[in-house]
């Protein structure tokens, strides 16, 4: 059982062996959301590594008395808003070409029903898609939700509650029939 | 489909439905087959997002994360230790101060010179109407990055200069390649240089600046970062959309 107060401690001390420990904990779920999020694997693992540098020159800052979780995640969260936000400004079809080929073809040809999701999840605003994505993919509560991204929980809720019959629109568009 | 019938479905979803909600739902459900639908289809939903596997981030992103990590982590440790040496070797030698001043005088009178050298202003092409020039502080240069793939190759380097971050391209390909260069957001892009003609184009999206190029040429990118600390970018370079090379290009050291 790895002691995340200690781990943190030692890394916010300058041990890197403990950092490297933070990252290989929370490597795998901060990029899945991110993946998930702006829906390209490349992307994802630049807001990866955005991320992680942040966390490491920003754990002088952090605050104990609050999940250590939801503050790793509040900063992928919003890595992942503003950069879904930029490129939603500023994306253009060359580049959605570009994105394209990169994204899928090597990683994960074949896996019909991601692409599947992954295409729904991209149909929908990206706020609702926050919720989607860490109530989904990270099975977190309203309340855990909520905190990560800033929200009271009944925002939460609705947020969900749309953002599931959008998902379940963007899905039956797309072929799924349940 | 009225609101009381939405909230008790999504309640069922979330599993915040009283025993009594959950029955209220289900009476309601046996006699709405379109609302039975819905739900079905609503549920699934959960059911298919549920089912998605773990996409594994890419093997070697701890490993460049820690890079960055232990770049910065040597810069800051040896940052101190150089001020320490600094007041070692002037606190000592108080009475040597006039000769301190006169000293001081001259670096200033050379700062100046570099300066307005500088100012003096030359236009770079592809990006009409912007200057640029350094303002003579220490420069920190890494390493280069090589790549070698079918049909290209090439290198890559940052040099760092005050606030002026220069990335220098070198590149050669018997097709089309597209170079990416993704960069933090604190640092911003001012323009580039293509050393020789040819087909080539520029642009940005984003903090990527993206380079078709195609033969062989030379190119420098110019950026600005106003933050104290130097930032690594990441080079990746595509042939016909496929990404044939990727790496961290480091900032450059002292």
């Amino acid at each position: 059982m790895v002691d995340e107060a200690r781990l943190i401690e030692r890394a916010r001390d300058g041990d890197n062996r403990a950092f490297e420990t933070i990252i290989e904990l929370y490597e795998r779920p901060v990029f899945n959301a991110a993946y998930r999020i702006v829906a390209n694997y490349e992307d994802a693992a630049d807001i990866t590594q955005t991320v992680f540098l942040k966390v490491h020159q920003k754990l002088g800052s952090y605050k104990p008395q609050y999940k250590f979780f939801s503050w790793v995640y509040r900063i992928a969260v919003n890595e992942a808003i503003n950069f879904s936000k930029r490129r939603g400004r500023e994306r253009s079809l060359a580049e959605v070409e570009v994105a394209d080929e990169s994204d899928g073809v090597d990683r994960l040809a074949g896996i019909a029903r991601d692409d599947l999701i992954q295409g729904a999840l991209r149909a929908i605003k990206i706020d609702y898609r926050v919720v989607v994505v860490l109530k989904y993919f990270l099975e977190m509560s309203y309340r855990e939700i909520g905190e990560i991204v800033g929200i009271p929980e009944k925002t939460v809720k609705s947020r969900l509650f749309t953002g599931r019959e959008l998902l379940r629109r963007a899905l039956v568009q797309r072929g799924y029939s349940g | 489909m009225d609101e009381r019938l939405t909230d008790l479905m999504n309640g069922e979803l979330d599993g915040t439905n009283s025993a009594e909600q959950s029955r209220e739902l289900r009476s309601r459900l046996a006699s709405d087959p379109d609302a039975r639908r819905h739900f079905e289809q609503l549920e699934s939903v959960g059911r298919v997002l549920a089912e998605a596997d773990e996409v594994p981030p890419p093997e070697s992103l701890r490993e460049a994360i820690m890079q960055v990590v232990e770049e910065r982590e040597s810069r800051r440790l040896r940052a101190p230790g150089l001020l320490a040496r600094a007041r070692e070797f002037f606190e000592p030698r108080r009475s040597l101060r006039p000769a301190f001043a006169f000293a001081g005088g001259v670096a200033v009178g050379l700062c100046l010179f570099v300066v307005l050298s500088a100012a003096l202003p030359h236009a770079v092409p592809g990006d009409a109407g912007r200057l640029y020039g350094t303002m003579g502080g220490r420069c920190y240069i890494d390493d280069e990055v090589r790549f070698e793939v079918t049909g290209a190759s090439g290198t890559a380097g940052i040099r760092y200069c005050a606030e002026s971050v220069t990335v220098g391209l070198s590149l050669e390909s018997d097709s089309e390649v597209l170079v990416v260069l993704s960069y933090d957001e604190e640092l911003d892009y001012d323009g580039f240089r293509a050393f020789q003609p040819g087909d080539h184009a520029m642009r940005v999206v984003g903090h990527r600046a993206e380079l078709t190029h195609s033969g062989t040429r030379d190119y420098d990118l110019y950026f600005t970062d106003d933050t104290e600390s130097r930032h690594p970018m990441r080079l990746s370079v595509f042939e016909s959309g496929r990404r044939v090379f990727e790496s961290t290009v480091p900032p450059g050291r002292e």
